[in-house]
């Protein structure tokens, strides 16, 4: 047993190697196959390269050859050129292959320029010569022989010399002079590399890419299964482990700390001394320093590093420690002029005080460090350790106070350090000042730098005191003492010379200066200082032309302004919010400001207009002027109240647009603009007394509107500075506000119905003041005035209780409108052709629909349809009389109107009119026929005249055919209006009116609608007959006739667009079916199958290509519809039931009409492009096919596919028509599909079903699909590939191309399935064996190679289950079973192998 | 082709349509229009398909079990206590359906309850054995032969794992972790009441009647239980009467229709009878009275 169990083991472990052998020596062939494409690739360039090369050659020579000759007459007696001994031991080199293709020999002399009969040693002096060789000279590529290897030397000797007599004036040389010349040592000479003589490999062809698989089939067959033995290689896992150091004691870490600073610092030093790795040594150098610092500061501070004990002598040790290092560290630092290095030694200093400042007196050596750190800027110049110095300062400082005070400082509170704490802020701020004085600068960066400088340090300064702030009412003190003194010190003629320190400080005393004003002053004492300040900085400025003081004078100015704005005015607004009070203190203030800020901006930007042109003082003086604006509008609001205060605002608009007027200043108009809109706005707000009742009369309305009026008028005429298009806006808008009152007051004060009276006269009288002033903005204003008075008439006395008889006397009020935009339309006040154009329309129009709205006031409502007809119909012959277009339009839109109003009001009259006419017939009749006068006489132009002939025509048309929706009793319609349409066709036949064909299209259209939503559902009878039947035949008739009646163009035609007719016709034909068969569902496909048999027939007949889709459409409906009701309409067990004798006329159907759809008849040409005859055929074997999986027990529809299959394969071969072989191969991949996971994976669990439900059912269809080997063989490359065939598409071609493969494998897939899941599991092995065996006999017998291989993989399969289940698994009957049977066939196939293996090689 | 043959041919083949439509229209019972055939083929492709991974994700029977229990349990909580009568009534089941599942092939805690719903003509079952059958159903039955089908029915439901593949089909459709019995155990009870996919009811049809028969109760109970139902359901069919109803008749069929897959009552009765034929039985038509014991010992069984 332990030897059997070894051998299973070693065979397992074979079959499990084999195919990752095989794999891999695929792999490796693909490779080798890679190198070798790769290497042929290489030896054509190099072949290529070595032919243009020789060309190159044969060029020489062919130039050389007349040197030669040359030479030829004149013999030179110079010695022949010999090569050097040493070329002798050159190997020559061989062209290995016989298919070289090289046009020339590949042994050349290398130098053969002058060859003499007798050779002669070569002098010693001269080695080689490199002289071109001539190798196309001595052959000629056709004299090559390309298949002869390269001979040996001995053999290829005389070879050179033959060549040389073919070039003509070269001597000859004698048959032993090459002797002389070694051809191996020319060939290797003039050889090109070695690759180039490669012979290029040929690709292998399938026959010995068949032979390479054969030989792993061979192996497969006869070798592999016999041999045992693999090797397994183990590699082994390393483990990398983290190395942890031990813990160290906080004395080893300080020292490793010291080592390692002491390891950067003295490898930064030793390193810094080379050029170029300087800047590497002095990083080191100050990290070393820092590192040094850090322990020396851990010793004490760092727990983990403490190795001093926690007592005051301990901490006043390190500290000393810790500035021993500091100085020693910006000592050795200075060495390097180093800055960085420097301020690094200093922070560290800085930081060693901080951390020791214990008491103030401790700070002092931050003083002697300031001092230090000025002193080393001033020597070396670096002024950004100065900005570190400064912060390091004041910040150390803060902190020093921040321990005594905490977060909120002083607040006021004394503490014992103050004085000195200030004396050391004080001595800080003056050291760095007068560094900032005393320096020399250099560049405009040191002196941005220095600027930083001077800037923090009285910021800091101020910040700090304001921290520890004792007595916070002396900061104004402090403010104004430090402020002077800086603007002092800016005053100094060492300050001087440096203009930005002059400046800088100037800017930083006067700022501090007036900040100090508000911390003592308060209200309006603020501005007046601070203009006093800005009036004085101003005139020092203009007097001294110094620049900084004018700035400093307008910013005070603006800072002023800005008070103004925040506080003053805030607090006016906050009175005048409460009531209405004067505020006589504020309107001093403004006005004075007013006064000071227009006379620097109006005065000193005038008087000295040079000393202002920059910017930003011109911009400033600007904003002066609008301050100064600001101020006075704040002062008229403090002054004036109630009413008068709009008037007050006028005077202001007035006197600054006069003033803006004199000096052409935009930013006046710009501030009298802006009064204006403050202006108008108070006028509404106040003037207007909205709060009063309309049409009231207020004393100071009529009083203050009409002088505003003027005051806007008055201004509108001062405004204008220029002649251009935003001085006229400005202007007309002044108007604007003008006419805007006095609208207004006519809006407030006029009665209701005079007011379109008013309103119309005020537009008339401005319209007349445009013409006379040749103002024409005014008649922009009568336009709106118009506008006003339309409203107005449409609006007034909405409820219509002023009445005269039955008419309400608003259309009354109205006929002034009317008038008056008559009136307006002939005397315009403008003489702009294009705006006199519009605004002429405009009032034609108005006027036309204020008399539309005045019929329709007047008139009874089923009437005014029928007189706005009347009167688009005398509009339209208006226009004919007096040549006016609009009044065309006008017509046009008056009988839209009519027609809106007969549609949506005249349709619901139901009253008699006379006799048996309706009010209805009649007015709806008497509108179309006015539509219809319209559609002809309406026209303004010629080129409008074919859409209005559609609008009214097409109008008219609709109302009828509305009117017969009206009449007409229901089911009706439909043929009511299809009989319209065919009479519409007929008249149009006749008059070739464009618009009857289109009408006739649509009520097609909507007959089509109705008929399908209304007339499908009618269940009544007329007379017994359904009205169904009726109307919708009479329907579809008129349809059919209207396809060939109505006019439509000759392309359209062609393009069959009439057959939509057709198409309509047979939509509802079918629908009727659908609809009159519905008693019986399963008669409805085959109705529709019948009714597109005939329509095919008939198509076919005629040659009418639409009938025959149409028949398309109806048989694919009646397929579809088989899926609803006829595959489920049978009895079980009723085989000739419903379901058969209403699907298989179909089928029949199907297959008939695809039978006269032939290649070669033209007629049906299209019908094949949209294969058409591809989908029948579908549909007819997809019929069958649902049909049998509906007609036979579930288990047997595999085999009723099965046999379709055959059917299909024998159809194809029988009438040749490719489309049934593919069909049979899609079928056989779903036979494949249904019985893999129905049969097989669907079946239940428990087997024990009888052999027909285990074996036969499958089994028959195997059997059947292997039949159809029959054909399968006989259809193999009989339809061929198609050349043209997609990428996606070609495999399956090729698959069709070969179908006896699928009809194989597909069997044998559900054999060898269904034999592994029904089989008992014993003897799957065994039935899989002999299964292997019928396959390879079949193989044999049929000569097809993949079947034998497929019965030789099934065996495999049979050893591998074998050594893997079947030795382990099975009961030990079956176990030797097994062994014997399958063993047995091992031994039988590989006797058949042995004998046939000579047969079997020629199937190759 | 030659013209006149064409029209031969033509006229032939529309003498024969024509014929199936007179054929059909004679024919006096309506075939209602549905939506069935599709379902039933998309139907049956989707268990088909689903079949493959079924065998490869099959629960162990002490996993079915726990499921059966846990389902069984939170049924019990939605519904009524029993009358006295109705509990004889469930002893009577349980005694008649225990018979039954004795041969049958996996050896599962069987239990049988009745529904006390006068309006539930359903029976069904759940992974693992719990039989579950309405009052109403019981209220049809003549004999003892058609519970013992009926109850057979539904114990090859659970047999041939109907019950357990929905729960595997359900986990897999949600990819939950079959592990995790709360999971599955959100499926609503309703699920199990729908029914199964065609070829299973027939399977179970099939096989339970063999199991009836095994257990010495007459066929016959299977063919009558159908012929009544089939009688139900031909009273309960809607005929459409316009192309329109038809259409809404089919969305709505093919909306609730494609989970209600089961056979028409007339193929379930084709094939039991082909069965009696084929297996000779047609000489076991005697059947036990319903509930005759019962009646007999006034509300207790006697063993």
């Amino acid at each position: 047993m332990p030897m059997v169990d070894l051998l299973v083991f070693l065979i397992g472990i074979f079959l499990i190697a084999t195919p990752i052998i095989a794999l891999i020596l695929l792999v490796r062939y693909s490779k080798v196959r890679a190198e070798v494409n790769r290497l042929n690739e290489e030896n054509a360039r190099q072949h290529t390269s070595f032919q243009r090369e020789l060309a190159d050659l044969k060029r020489q020579l062919s130039v050389a050859v007349h040197p030669a000759a040359r030479t030829a007459e004149k013999p030179v007696e110079r010695p022949v050129v010999a090569p050097s001994p040493e070329a002798n031991t050159v190997e020559d080199t061989r062209v290995p292959s016989s298919k070289v293709e090289l046009p020339a020999p590949v042994k050349l002399p290398r130098a053969v320029s002058a060859p003499t009969p007798q050779a002669q040693p070569p002098p010693p002096s001269v080695p080689s010569e490199p002289k071109p060789v001539l190798p196309a000279a001595t052959k000629t590529p056709a004299e090559a022989k390309p298949s002869a290897p390269v001979a040996p030397p001995q053999t290829t000797t005389p070879s050179v010399p033959s060549s040389q007599p073919a070039a003509p004036g070269i001597p000859a040389p004698k048959p032993q002079a090459p002797a002389q010349i070694p051809p191996s040592a020319a060939a290797r000479i003039s050889s090109p590399p070695l690759s180039a003589y490669r012979v290029p490999v040929p690709r292998p062809t399938l026959q010995q890419r068949m032979k390479t698989v054969s030989a792993i089939e061979e192996t497969l067959g006869t070798n592999w299964l016999n041999k045992l033995g693999i090797i397994i290689l183990v590699v082994g896992v390393a483990l990398f482990g983290i190395y942890e150091l031990g813990a160290l004691g906080p004395l080893g870490k300080v020292g490793i700390s010291y080592l390692a600073s002491a390891f950067l610092l003295v490898g930064g030093i030793y390193v810094e001394k080379n050029e170029r790795y300087r800047l590497l040594g002095r990083t080191g150098i100050g990290g070393g320093w820092a590192l040094l610092f850090f322990s020396t500061f851990g010793i004490y501070h760092v727990d983990a590093m403490r190795v001093l004990s926690q007592n005051p002598g301990a901490l006043t040790l390190d500290c000393a420690l810790m500035l021993l290092v500091a100085v020693a560290m910006a000592f050795h630092t200075l060495r390097y002029r180093s800055q960085f290095v420097t301020g690094l030694a200093f922070l560290l200093g800085y930081t060693t005080v901080a951390l020791s400042q214990d008491t103030v007196y401790s700070l002092s050596a931050g003083v002697f460090l300031a001092i230090g750190l000025v002193s080393i800027v001033l020597k070396m110049g670096w002024f950004e350790l100065e900005v570190f110095g400064i912060l390091s300062s004041y910040l150390n400082h803060l902190y020093w106070l921040y321990r005594i005070l905490g977060i909120e400082g002083a607040q006021g509170r004394h503490f014992e350090q103050y004085h000195a704490s200030l004396a050391l802020l004080f001595f800080y701020w003056l050291t760095f000042r007068i560094s900032y004085i005393a320096r020399t600068i250099k560049t405009e960066f040191e002196e941005h730098v220095s600027t930083l400088a001077a800037l923090l340090n009285v910021l800091l300064l101020l910040g700090v005191m304001k921290f520890q702030s004792v007595q916070p009412e002396l900061a104004y003190l402090a403010l104004l003492v430090v402020g002077a003194f800086e603007f002092f010190l800016a005053q100094l003629p060492i300050t001087k010379r440096r203009r930005q320190a002059f400046v800088v400080l100037s800017v930083v005393g006067a700022t501090l200066m007036l900040a100090a004003v508000p911390f003592h002053y308060s209200g309006n004492n603020v501005a007046i200082l601070w203009l006093v300040g800005a009036e004085v900085f101003l005139a020092a400025g203009i007097i001294m032309k110094e620049i900084v003081f004018r700035r400093l004078g307008l910013l005070t100015g603006l800072l002023v302004g800005l008070h103004l704005i925040g506080v003053d005015f805030r607090q006016l607004l906050n009175q005048r919010l409460e009531n209405e009070g004067l505020a006589p203190a504020a309107g001093v203030l403004f006005s004075l400001c007013a006064v000071v800020f227009y006379t620097n901006a109006v005065g000193a930007g005038s008087c000295w207009k040079d000393l202002f042109s920059d910017s930003p003082d011109r911009p400033l003086l600007t904003i002066h002027s609008y301050l100064g604006g600001f101020a006075a509008a704040s002062a008229a609001w403090a002054l004036f109240s109630h009413d008068w205060t709009a008037l007050a605002f006028a005077a202001v608009m007035i006197i600054v647009a006069a003033l803006g007027r004199a000096l052409k200043s935009h930013h006046l108009q710009v501030q009298y603009a802006l009064v204006g809109a403050l202006t108008l706005y108070r006028g509404i707000a106040v003037n207007l007394h909205l709060e009063s009742p309309e049409h009231a009369h207020i004393r100071l309305r009529l009083l203050t509107l009409p002088i505003l009026s003027a005051a806007f008028y008055l201004t509108a005429k001062l405004s204008s500075l220029r002649n251009d298009p935003d001085q006229r806006t400005i202007r007309s808008l002044f108007a604007a506000a003008g006419s805007s009152f006095i609208a207004l007051l006519i809006w407030y004060e006029a009665p209701e119905l005079w007011q379109p009276l008013a309103f119309i006269a005020f537009a008339v009288i401005l319209s007349e003041a445009a013409r006379a002033l040749r103002y024409h903005v005014l008649a922009w204003h009568s336009y709106l005035l118009t506008a006003l008075a339309v409203f107005t008439a449409l609006t007034a006395d909405q409820s219509g209780i002023h009445r005269w008889h039955t008419i309400p006397v608003r259309a009354f009020c109205a006929l002034p409108v009317v008038v008056g935009g008559y009136w307006l339309a002939k005397r315009l006040g403008t003489t702009n052709e294009r705006h006199l154009g519009l605004a002429r329309v405009a009032y034609t129009w108005i006027a036309t629909g204020m008399m539309v709205w005045i019929l329709q006031e007047a008139l009874h409502a089923p009437w005014i349809a029928v007189g706005w007809i009347v009167f688009a119909v005398a509009l339209a012959l208006s226009t004919r009389w007096i040549r006016y277009q609009q009044l065309s339009w006008q017509a046009n839109v008056v009988g839209s109107c009519a027609l809106l109003r007969a549609f949506f009001y005249n349709y619901n009259l139901e009253q008699k009119f006379w006799g048996p006419i309706s009010l209805r017939i009649f007015t709806i009749s008497v509108v179309a026929a006015g539509l219809y006068f319209l559609s002809r006489k309406a026209a303004p132009e010629e080129r409008y005249a074919r859409a209005i002939a559609f609008l009214h025509s097409f109008a008219a048309t609709g109302l009828l055919a509305l009117l017969a929706w009206y009449e007409a009793p229901n089911g009706w319609l439909a043929p009511l209006w299809a009989v319209f349409a065919v009479v519409l066709a007929i008249v149009d036949q006749r008059l070739k009116l464009e618009e009857l064909p289109w009408q006739s299209h649509i009520l097609a259209g909507l007959t089509l609608i109705l008929s399908v939503s209304v007339n499908l559902y009618v269940n009544a009878t007329w007379h017994g007959i359904s009205v169904r039947l009726l109307s919708l035949a009479i329907v579809a008739v008129i349809f059919y006739a209207l396809s060939r009646l109505i006019r439509m163009p000759e392309e359209w035609r062609q393009r069959d667009i009439h057959h939509i007719y057709s198409w309509v016709a047979s939509t509802i034909g079918g629908l009727l079916l659908w609809y009159e068969l519905q008693t019986q569902p399963t008669s409805v496909a085959v109705a529709w199958g019948a009714f597109g048999l005939v329509l095919f027939e008939y198509g076919l007949l005629r040659k009418i290509t639409q009938f025959r889709y149409q028949a398309y459409v109806a048989l694919i409906a009646a397929f579809t519809r088989i899926f609803f009701s006829n595959l489920t309409s049978s009895e079980p067990g009723e085989f000739w039931g419903p379901r058969m004798y209403t699907i298989l006329p179909l089928v029949l159907i199907f297959f008939f009409v695809y039978a006269q759809l032939p290649e070669k008849e033209e007629n049906t040409g299209r019908d094949r492009r949209l294969h058409f005859d591809v989908l029948l055929v579908y549909l007819g074997t997809a019929t069958i096919v649902a049909l049998f999986y509906f007609q036979f027990p579930i288990e047997w529809v595999v085999t009723s596919w099965a046999a379709v299959v055959f059917a299909l394969l024998g159809a194809a071969l029988l009438v040749d028509r490719p489309l049934f072989l593919y069909q049979g191969l899609l079928l056989t991949v779903l036979v494949l599909g249904r019985g893999m996971v129905h049969n097989l994976f669907g079946a239940g669990y428990f087997g024990e079903g009888d052999w027909q439900g285990r074996y036969f059912v499958l089994g028959s269809a195997v059997t059947i699909l292997l039949a159809s080997l029959f054909f399968a063989f006989r259809l193999r490359g009989r339809f061929g590939v198609p050349q043209n065939m997609g990428t996606w598409m070609r495999p399956l071609a090729v698959i069709a191309n070969r179908p006896e493969q699928v009809e194989f494998f597909v069997p044998v897939i559900l054999l060898t399935c269904m034999l592994a899941l029904k089989m008992r599991a014993g003897m799957v092995t065994v039935s899989w064996g002999i299964e292997g065996v019928m396959i390879f006999l079949l193989a044999l017998a049929v000569k097809e190679r993949s079947f034998r291989l497929t019965g030789l993989g099934i065996l495999l399969l049979c050893v591998a289950k074998v050594m893997a289940l079947d030795v382990w698994g099975l009961q030990p009957r079956d176990r030797y079973v097994t062994f014997i049977i399958v063993g047995a066939a091992l031994v039988l196939v590989s006797f058949l192998y042995s004998k046939y293996r000579d047969a079997i090689r020629q199937y190759l | 082709m030659k013209r006149s043959v064409v029209f031969v041919v033509f006229f032939l083949i529309l003498g024969f349509a024509l014929a199936g439509l007179y054929w059909s229209q004679r024919r006096p019972k309506s075939t209602p229009v549905s939506a069935n055939a599709i379902l039933n083929m998309a139907a049956d492709a989707q268990r088909d398909l689903s079949r493959i991974p079924m065998h490869f994700t099959r629960l162990s029977d002490e996993q079915e079990n726990t499921i059966g229990r846990e389902l069984a349990a939170r049924y019990a909580t939605q519904s009524r206590k029993l009358t006295p009568e109705e509990e004889g009534l469930e002893k009577y089941v349980a005694r008649v359906g225990g018979a039954v599942a004795l041969r049958a092939h996996r050896h599962l805690p069987y239990t049988f309850t009745v529904l006390p719903d006068h309006s539930m003509i359903n029976a069904f079952s759940l992974p693992g054995g719990p039989v579950y059958i309405g009052e109403g159903m019981l209220d049809l039955m003549m004999s003892e032969d058609e519970l013992a089908n009926v109850l057979a029915h539904e114990i090859e439901h659970i047999d041939h794992y109907h019950c357990v593949e929905r729960v595997q089909l359900e986990a897999k459709l949600k990819n939950l972790n079959l592990d995790i019995l709360g999971a599955v155990l959100h499926i609503p009870i309703d699920f199990w009441e729908a029914g199964y996919h065609k070829d299973e009811e027939f399977e179970a049809d099939r096989e339970g009647m063999f199991l009836a028969v095994r257990s010495g109760y007459s066929p016959y109970g299977s063919v009558d239980m159908f012929e009544r139902i089939a009688k139900l359901c031909d009273e309960y069919v809607i005929h459409a009467r316009s192309p329109n109803q038809e259409l809404s008749e089919l969305a709505i069929q093919s909306l609730n229709g494609y989970f209600r897959s089961h056979p028409l009552p007339s193929e379930r009765l084709a094939q039991a009878q082909r069965i009696i034929a084929e297996q000779h039985w047609e000489d076991r038509k005697t059947q036990k009275p319903f509930r005759i014991e019962y009646e007999v010992h006034n509300g207790e069984y006697a063993r």
